[in-house]
């Protein structure tokens, strides 16, 4: 029997060493195409800004030239061609609305040209496997985790449930203080140690958290994927991940060597891992019931929204 | 003696006046000022507990509506590609329903992060770039700390009024123009319009 479980982390290993791989081959490839681009941008902007020069002679429609400079996917413009045709017939149809106010209004959008980056032209080839997997998501959160959220909410009280996310943030620690340090955060990794050491003892094992309450020292939020972004890779393009929700590519990178930094991932005897990862996906989940509720109400295209949140959240946190 | 008192306190009362006149409405710090006032009022309504809840929305509608440019809002929100195809009809329409929507939405998620406060409200450095004021504020919660960002633009008439506001870095018009620019690239805007007529009012549970 004991042959058969280490055979079973040995198939185990090697599949996440595969797993391992495959994703530093991407982020390389990533990487690589990246700065391919960047050199090859000037050159094509270049091109770009002649085109457009050639255009705006022959056409009406003149505020709209500028604001496909702030797009953050310029090396896929191409693909915006056909676009921006569809476009200009689009305007051909309402040139009987020409009033004198609307070149001003071009002007406006130009002067808030902040808003371009996430909302135009986004560049989203997955997005046919994204909407399936949002609705599968959403399908998975109300037929199974919800009603299990709910059951664990109803049956387990508050305190109880707080001290298990402390408990589970607590051994969260390694991945935040790496991260913080590759980041070069050293007060945040200070912090992070600090409340790690005294959670870890006066906090008994981490079920409370003495270092906020007392001290008023919060935890980080630091992962890998915003050590990438803050070295200044951008996110690739969007992709739901099962389970996980919105993601995009250099972020499930990032999940993925983060989870080896997870110490519940070196846990020993079977499947202890995905156990204890759904015991903390569980009571996450029962102590923030009714947020997604919330969110699907207000969108009016759900994997939009959801799409258009995640990524300006994760800039923001980036940014901080 | 008496006279003299009096005109010294009118001297200083001229003064007092003329030295707050040298605030200038339009300067970033009016926009400040204007954001602090306003949250404190918001605050101070949501913590009366004799108010009800459709009564508090109406006190914060009151103090909230004349800072936020909505028209500005709308026609940001819909897109440099979408606006310039609706006619001037379509545009009523969709600025009174996109407003009415976007309020109901904000005022929620307004209610939710203030009423979890504990009346920890932080300022951040403000951003000035031209005629625009960046404002952050920091609503501390009990296990959570909500950012966000108030965003101002001066106009010569009406001074600074709201243009946008980002909630843990979400801009409430990125959000919606992406939005619109997926509707919009496969429907009709009558039909955009309709749905935003009939979308259910966002609801807490």
């Amino acid at each position: 029997m004991s042959g058969f479980i280490s055979r079973e982390k040995f198939l185990l290993r090697r599949y996440f060493g595969i797993i391992l791989f495959f994703s530093f081959a991407m982020l390389c490839v990533w990487g690589l195409a990246d700065q391919a681009m960047a050199l090859v941008t000037p050159e094509y902007n270049a091109l770009e800004s002649e085109r457009r020069e050639q255009k705006k002679s022959t056409d009406e429609a003149e505020g709209f030239e500028a604001f496909d400079e702030f797009d953050e996917f310029d090396e896929f413009d191409e693909f915006d061609e056909f676009d921006e045709f569809d476009e200009f017939d689009e305007f051909d149809e309402f040139d009987e609305f020409d009033e004198f106010d609307e070149f001003d209004e071009f002007g406006e959008f130009d002067e808030f040209g902040e808003f371009d980056r996430h909302a135009e032209n986004v560049f989203d080839p997955l997005s046919g496997y994204n909407r399936a997997m949002t609705t599968f998501n959403d399908r998975f959160y109300f037929w199974i985790v919800k009603p299990a959220a709910t059951g664990y909410d109803r049956a387990i009280p508050v305190p109880v449930r707080r001290s298990v996310d402390n408990f589970f943030r607590n051994l969260g620690y390694p991945a935040r203080f790496i991260n913080c340090v590759l980041q070069l955060k050293g007060k945040a990794a200070v912090d992070e140690t600090t409340r790690f050491l005294l959670n870890t003892t006066a906090g008994m094992l981490g079920f409370f958290d003495p270092a906020q309450s007392s001290l008023g020292i919060w935890p980080q939020d630091e992962d890998f994927g915003q050590t990438l972004g803050s070295y200044g890779m951008g996110g690739g393009f969007h992709i739901v991940l099962p389970l996980f929700g919105p993601s995009n590519m250099r972020d499930s990178a990032g999940l993925l060597v983060d989870m080896f930094m997870d110490p519940v991932f070196y846990m020993e005897g079977y499947h202890m891992g995905s156990v204890s990862w759904s015991v903390d996906g569980l009571n996450y989940t029962s102590m923030h019931l009714g947020e997604y509720e919330r969110m699907k109400n207000d969108a009016i295209d759900l994997y939009v929204f959801l799409r258009n949140a995640y990524e300006q959240n994760r800039e923001m946190k980036i940014r901080n | 003696m008496k006279k003299l008192l009096i005109a010294a306190m009118f001297i200083f009362f001229m003064a007092t006046v003329a030295f707050s006149g040298e605030k200038d409405p339009h300067s970033p710090e009016a926009a400040e000022a204007l954001l602090k006032k306003n949250i404190e009022s918001v605050l101070a309504i949501l913590e009366d507990e004799s108010l009800s809840g459709e009564e508090q929305k109406k006190k914060i509608e009151s103090i909230v509506d004349p800072v936020f440019n909505y028209p500005l809002i709308a026609r940001l929100s819909l897109g440099p590609r979408n606006w310039p195809r609706l006619n001037p009809q379509q545009r009523d329409l969709f600025i009174e329903r996109f407003v009415r929507r976007m309020k109901d939405s904000y005022f929620e998620n307004i209610a939710m992060i203030q009423g979890g406060a504990e009346k920890k409200v932080q300022y951040g450095e403000k951003r000035v770039e031209d005629n625009r004021v960046h404002v952050p504020v920091r609503a501390g919660m009990k296990d959570s700390s909500v950012d966000m960002i108030y965003k101002f633009h001066l106009s010569e008439v009406e001074g600074w009024r709201v243009y946008d506001v980002e909630i843990n870095g979400v801009s409430i018009v990125s959000s919606y123009r992406s939005q619109f620019n997926q509707v919009l690239a496969s429907s009709s805007i009558d039909e955009m319009l309709d749905a935003l007529k009939t979308l259910e009012a966002p609801k807490t549970e």
